[in-house]
């Protein structure tokens, strides 16, 4: 199987990952945070082991702001409904992807809240005017993707905080798809919450995700309440971190393997990763380019201002087809469709059609590359 | 009295003290606080066997939240 569906999940796992999360299971089968015996605080060991490397590679000020949630989702569903009150209203992207929407347009259903979505613009400036024409008095939170998980285009995030903090709003931003990809570096941002999932670009197992906090004025009320391990007789959650917004028994071996993977990306490096990748999707660009009938939606891949992370679609063909003849005939993976943002679709002119997605990760060579072009050009052929 | 046990609110608090403690070369012991301590609920401590005092100012330097201090009991 040749795999193009990093954006969705990573694959395969580094080895060192796997033998992380196995001897994770085997050894530290105890719960953490949750006796005296040696078992516990021995499991407990291996997670705050992985918050210092999850501090460190983000540059948090505390290991304690760094929060393990089961994916990128949940990281932003409690931002989202943990910070949000009554009366507030927020702007997202036109990119952002149903994690978000969804979530703001809940609270929007049931009267607490009002959104608006900012169109993203070719030129970084024009978007951020775009965003700061929907500032109202009652903005509390921009939320916005660092890159499209459709599209691969990057933001203007840091332009977009700095221009939350100027008007005393919150900025919350999603790295879903670029942590371990792109440098993100908390505390030179100032961001007030990054949202990430584990098994991307981190490379630790699926059911992994961080929800990271730079502001310990706006700490989110807890989406899940129960125990945490301690302060048991107190029926309200505990009010610091990570404790606040980690309730239930944590999962040890993903984080295990979750810490494993964050070490394996120190060790090739964000900037190398992102350079192969990268070379990897514009050799995919210029292939696809040259194939009759195929049409892609962004401009040419240059490095900072893509992810890698490609759309297209073929005149007169279904995307969906295209993702299943790869399959079957290329053995290779591929996602079609509206990849859960139809907002980034209706953005593109892309909604009715969908679109199909190659994604690269660590692992992907050019042999890889070319066989789904080979595949693409006997789809335009045969079909 | 010897005040062995210095109380903190979470097993994250208690492992950062005992890293910061380690990094200071002050030896101690990560355990469940005992019900002797004032502390209703449960929760962790550290065991410092010796330099206790120094250990609980270093650490409330350091920003950790220290709930207390008691005596550790012998089993």
């Amino acid at each position: 199987m040749i795999y193009l569906d990093n954006a969705a999940t990573t694959s395969p796992k580094p080895q060192m990952v796997i033998q992380a999360v196995d001897y994770a299971v085997r050894r530290y089968n105890a719960n953490p945070g949750r006796g005296g015996h040696r078992a516990s605080v021995e499991a407990a060991e291996q997670v705050y082991r992985t918050r210092k490397i999850v501090k460190e590679f983000f540059d948090l000020k505390d290991e304690s702001d760094a929060v393990f949630t089961q994916n990128c989702t949940m990281a932003l569903n409690t931002v989202i409904k943990g910070v949000l009150r009554k009366g507030d209203h927020v702007i997202i992207s036109s990119m952002e992807h149903n994690a978000v929407l969804r979530a703001v347009e809940h609270l929007k259903s049931s009267g607490v809240i009002s959104y608006s979505v900012s169109e993203v613009k070719d030129n970084d400036d024009e978007t951020v005017n775009s965003f700061r024409e929907q500032i109202n008095s009652h903005t509390k939170m921009i939320i916005c993707t660092h890159a499209s998980n459709v599209f691969g285009k990057i933001l203007p995030v840091s332009k977009l905080c700095a221009l939350a903090h100027s008007y005393g709003i919150l900025f919350c931003m999603d790295a879903a798809q670029s942590a371990g990809i792109l440098d993100v570096d908390i505390a030179e941002s100032g961001y007030d919450f990054v949202c990430c999932a584990g098994h991307k670009g981190l490379y630790g197992p699926m059911g992994t995700g961080l929800l990271l906090i730079n502001n310990e004025d706006a700490l989110p009320d807890p989406l899940i309440d129960g125990g945490t391990g301690g302060d048991s007789l107190n029926t309200a959650m505990p009010d610091y971190l990570p404790d606040r917004l980690e309730s239930g028994t944590l999962n040890v071996p993903g984080i295990c393997g979750l810490g494993v993977g964050i070490r394996f990306v120190q060790s090739h490096g964000v900037d190398s990763i992102y350079h192969k990748e990268m070379n990897l999707i514009r050799y995919a660009y210029n292939g696809l380019n040259k194939i009759q009938g195929v049409r892609l939606y962004t401009g040419y891949p240059n490095d900072g201002e893509y992810v890698p992370v490609l759309s297209f679609s073929i005149e007169g063909k279904d995307s969906e087809r295209c993702a299943e003849f790869l399959n079957k005939y290329y053995s290779t993976a591929v996602r079609a469709g509206l990849h859960c943002a139809p907002l980034a679709h209706k953005h593109m002119g892309t909604i009715d059609t969908g679109t199909v997605r190659i994604s690269t990760g660590y692992h992907n060579t050019l042999n890889d590359i070319q066989n789904m072009l080979n595949g693409v050009n006997k789809f335009v052929r045969l079909t | 009295m010897n005040q062995e046990l210095i109380l903190v609110p979470s097993v994250t608090y208690a492992m950062k003290a005992k890293s910061i403690l380690d990094n200071n070369k002050i030896k101690s012991f990560i355990q469940r606080t005992p019900k002797n301590t004032g502390i209703k609920s449960c929760g962790y401590c550290l065991y410092v066997p010796h330099r206790a005092d120094e250990a609980e100012e270093l650490l409330r330097t350091e920003g950790i939240r220290v709930l207390g201090r008691a005596e550790r009991e012998a089993l």
